[in-house]
């Protein structure tokens, strides 16, 4: 092929026109979600880290340069993860605070070869991509299509968005390997389906309703098997094609089934992964969420995004404060109060990393405060501030109303008992049971290791 | 086309090539147990089950001694997982630790798996000279 040509192809793919609602969702809906993992599933682990100072990294060159990840290092940088990730759905997102949230998350699994989940390689993908989407406030999005839509024009205009593009051909081309890699007997035989789903109910039922219509247990697995396979594959031409959508006019049938069909299989290959149970935590939703804004009618999602911006719009246009430009001695002021409170609740997490996380939270202010100072760019210093410590607020709220601590303490308690560290258990237990949720505390496991500290003791 | 673009599409180039490229060294490693970055979800041999043992080469006062190790006070009991499934990397950074155990001649790690369809794996044998620190490894373990 002519290089021109293909240049012209590539060319003409990604900057394809996208409806602006579509970057906007996705983005503010991963780091939304991002947040909340981080915080709630992820960090909940750290307390395996470092233990007798063994480590092994994804990369050997990594291993070489970063000191042994400690528990306080992994959770503070997947808390401070969550701050900037949440910090960044409040405002209009910066490039740098998109790559601050990618580097955070990416080296807290890159690490240490104890977080080995691979959806989670995925979501550092996702970010990678995100850092490239066009970085939109809801009004750049909704005022000017509501503007346009009242001079009569359509509302479906259309912008640059490589980034959102890119993250289109990234999910075709995982999606497109996970179905070649089950080309393999194992999967097509059924086996490793069969190991998977057994166990289920839902499953067992299906079994039994095949074998009723007159089919072997074998070509039931294998044909579940296949069908997995073809899944995957409309999964990923639909994610291909998806993002062109907005910038064909007239769409043949067949473009608009194999649409509809990659929704679909989105949707319901997600769903039956979730009802296997995985450890996969909130992935299942990030993909949920990313179907839908691919697949969705820009119209559609158009309107959905107005109505769920339009009340942080309304709290703008109520508190008429935040139109103004905010005095020097304001914006000094607010980023030393908002330093002080998210060290304060930094420290308040009774956790490992809860002092790197609000210190860290700090620094961030720090340097958006000094980014933005010279430029004379007061509103902006505010809104960073606010945005920075109500999501501090957010996170020693959420992790102190849910399971974290208690469940951080009782998997640190369990492995230093296993190792016989009495002492280091009993106290890990003894927080573990001061946050634990009702009937769940491990006040046996608490009293059985104070008797063996005092038998020892003696 | 304008410069800006230029650069976009080469960066878009590279970025999209090392996705293609990534999970394709999988096929060229002489390691199929590692399947990190190949997007092989539910493949069979992250299925299979293994059990683990090791055994350390010790000096003593009656000669040399092999004797079994129980790794559970050594390591966090994550790591048990990563040695199960051949993690290289792991074993080698667990085998060349337990050298650092002065009395250590050498030390033999060893899994056998059992595949998706409850058949019995060739096991795979991991040892460490403690003297060279030289790592060999027999068995194919699929």
């Amino acid at each position: 092929m002519n290089p021109d040509r293909a240049t012209n192809i590539f060319e003409r793919y990604f900057f394809s026109g996208v409806s602006p609602a579509r970057p906007y969702l996705l983005l503010k809906g991963t780091l939304l979600l991002l947040a909340f993992d981080c915080w709630l599933l992820m960090s909940s682990h750290g307390g395996r880290y470092n233990v007798a100072n063994f480590n092994v990294s994804h990369f050997g060159w990594l291993d070489a340069i970063q000191p042994t990840p400690t528990s306080a290092l992994y959770v503070g940088a997947l808390l401070l993860c969550g701050v900037v990730s949440l910090a960044s759905f409040f405002v209009k997102p910066t490039r740098w605070a998109l790559i601050a949230v990618t580097f955070l998350y990416t080296w807290a699994w890159a690490s240490s070869m104890l977080d080995s989940y691979q959806h989670h390689y995925l979501l550092s993908l996702v970010l990678v991509n995100l850092c490239c989407f066009p970085l939109q406030s809801s009004k750049d999005v909704w005022r000017a299509e509501v503007q346009v839509s009242k001079k009569g024009k359509d509302v479906n205009r259309v912008i640059e968005a490589w980034g959102f593009v890119s993250l289109g051909v990234t999910c075709a081309i995982v999606y497109g390997y996970t179905a070649v890699t089950k080309l393999g007997a194992d999967w097509r035989q059924g086996h490793a389906l069969k190991r998977l789903t057994a166990s289920q109910q839902w499953m067992r039922s299906l079994l039994r309703s095949f074998e009723d219509a007159g089919f072997s247990e074998s070509t039931f697995w294998g044909l579940f098997a296949l069908s997995a396979i073809c899944v995957q594959l409309t999964v990923s031409l639909g994610y291909f094609l998806a993002s062109q959508q907005d910038s064909v006019i007239k769409k043949p049938w067949f473009y608009k089934l194999v649409l509809l069909l990659g929704f679909g299989a989105a949707i319901s290959f997600h769903a039956g992964v979730e009802g296997i149970h995985l450890e996969i935590g909130w992935f299942s939703y990030y993909m949920f969420w990313m179907a839908f804004v691919f697949f969705a009618p820009a119209r559609f999602l158009f309107y959905l995004g107005a109505f769920l911006t339009s009340p942080a719009q309304k709290v703008q246009s109520v508190f008429s404060w935040s139109q103004r430009r905010p005095a020097k001695s304001v914006a000094v002021m607010l980023t030393v109060l908002v330093s002080v409170l998210v060290i304060g609740l930094g420290l308040a997490l009774d956790m490992p990393g809860g002092k790197i996380a609000g210190f860290g939270s700090a620094i961030v202010l720090l340097f958006v405060f000094g980014f933005y100072f010279f430029k004379n760019e007061f509103s902006l210093i505010r809104t960073w501030a606010l945005a920075v410590g109500t999501s501090v607020f957010l996170m020693w709220a959420s992790i102190l109303n849910s399971d974290v601590r208690f469940n951080f303490y009782r998997y640190t308690g369990y492995d230093l008992r296993k190792r016989g560290q009495y002492e280091e258990a009993l106290n890990a237990y003894v927080k573990a049971n001061k946050y634990a949720p009702p009937g769940k505390d491990r006040k046996r496991k608490e009293e059985e290791l104070r008797r063996i500290v005092e038998s020892r003791k003696n | 086309m304008s410069t800006r673009k230029k650069q976009i599409l080469v960066f878009l180039a590279a970025f999209i090539s090392l996705q293609l490229l990534a999970p394709l060294t999988y096929y060229l490693r002489d390691d199929p147990f590692d399947e990190r970055f190949a997007w092989r979800m539910f493949s069979g041999i992250r299925l299979y089950q293994c059990s683990t043992w090791i055994s350390e080469k010790k000096q003593t006062e009656n000669g040399v001694e092999d004797t079994s190790v129980d790794l559970g006070p050594l390591i966090h009991h994550a790591w048990m997982g990563h040695l199960s499934r051949n993690r290289v990397a792991v074993i080698e950074a667990l085998l060349k630790r337990r050298c650092q155990v002065e009395e250590n001649l050498g030390v033999t790690l060893e899994n056998q798996c059992v595949d998706t369809a409850s058949r019995m794996k060739e096991p795979v044998t991991y040892e460490i000279d403690c003297k060279t620190g030289e790592i060999s490894k027999t068995g194919k373990g699929v």
